[in-house]
């Protein structure tokens, strides 16, 4: 048996093996609802329904309000004043480098969001009295998305504080330096 | 001369993938030497061409996520007012000046709006919570069902 032999089996039987994974998380995801289950979601679609629309605005107008908050922070505040140092010629390296995670941080924020929306927006035009099943199924998608942009969030949390830090650091050194060039003085 | 035209005048049958072709060609001719055919093809062109535009619009205003932040959307009535009143009752955001020198008060300034903004996002937990967990929509069957599909 040769080694080219060996290689191919083994691409065939990975292949297989995660053929066989991905369908068995595909039939867990979409396994049938019983007949009792069926009955609860739509005794509760009414009020799961008005529910999941208050949540569509109020995340609407959570998303509109952060992204304000964050835009600013971003072009009025970091931007600014990383230009101004490179203007006065002291290294912002660090600050920079903070800020540019923070951007890539803010892209992902958005993608999650406008993944999530489409995902929640696509479940509101279901009515659960008829699909109950791709309800409960639009619901369990929507509520894993809504937590990856609770992650994202958490992220840019994370990021704001590390460029923080970088500023703090760099106050302390300038105040240094300011204050060695007054002494050598 | 044509060797299609030699078939219909000799009273020969032309096929009708040859008719065909004749008839496209002819509609060429008359959209091109005709002032009624650039007329048509200019407005036909016009249309195709807007109509490709708006697609490419309609598909980056999908892209992008404009469209999670449009307010005037089916759903989000109301929205924009609540963020109106809201912006009326927070203070109006300070810029901080991209030139001038780099001294104490520069850098204190910088501090305080950063701290300022900071603190402010750090009051509210941004979707946070669980509000569509299936328990409080009524949607659940039992506890050990969920936690199997889960």
């Amino acid at each position: 048996m040769t080694v080219r032999t060996v290689y191919i089996g083994l691409a065939v039987a990975t292949s297989i093996v995660v053929a066989g994974v991905g369908l068995v998380m595909v039939r867990a995801a979409d396994a049938p609802l019983s007949s009792d289950h069926k009955q609860r979601i739509v005794a509760a679609c009414t009020s799961a329904s008005s529910s999941l629309k208050q949540l569509h605005r109020s995340d609407a107008s959570m998303r509109v309000n952060r992204g304000q908050v964050y835009e600013y922070i971003s072009t009025k505040l970091m931007a600014r004043f990383n230009s101004r140092i490179a203007l006065n010629r002291l290294d912002s390296s660090e600050l920079v480098a903070r800020s540019g995670d923070y951007e890539k941080t803010l892209a992902s924020f958005r993608e999650a969001y406008r993944v999530y929306e489409e995902q929640l927006s696509g479940l509101l035009r279901i009515d659960c009295n008829t699909q109950p099943e791709a309800f409960y199924y639009g619901v369990l998608s929507a509520r894993q998305k809504r937590s990856e942009v609770s992650r994202t969030v958490s992220e840019l949390q994370a990021a704001l504080e590390a460029y923080y830090g970088a500023f703090v650091a760099f106050r302390a050194e300038y105040s240094a330096a300011i204050k060695g060039v007054s002494d050598a003085r | 001369m044509h060797d299609n035209d030699q078939a219909e005048m000799l009273g020969e049958a032309v096929a009708p993938q040859e008719q065909a072709s004749r008839g496209v060609s002819s509609a060429k001719r008359w959209l091109i030497t005709t002032s009624e055919g650039r007329l048509f093809a200019l407005m036909g062109g016009a249309v195709v061409i807007a109509i490709v535009f708006s697609g490419i619009g309609l598909w980056l205003y999908n892209v992008s996520g404009t469209a999670q932040l449009d307010l005037s959307r089916p759903g989000y009535e109301g929205v924009s007012k609540d963020l109106e009143r809201d912006k009326k009752s927070q203070p109006t955001l300070k810029e901080y000046s991209a030139a001038g020198p780099v001294d104490e008060a520069a850098l204190k300034e910088f501090d305080t709006l950063y701290s300022d903004q900071l603190n402010a996002m750090k009051k509210v937990d941004a979707f946070g919570g669980d509000p569509m967990s299936l328990d409080g929509l009524g949607l659940s069957e039992d506890s050990v069902t969920n936690r199997a599909v889960e």
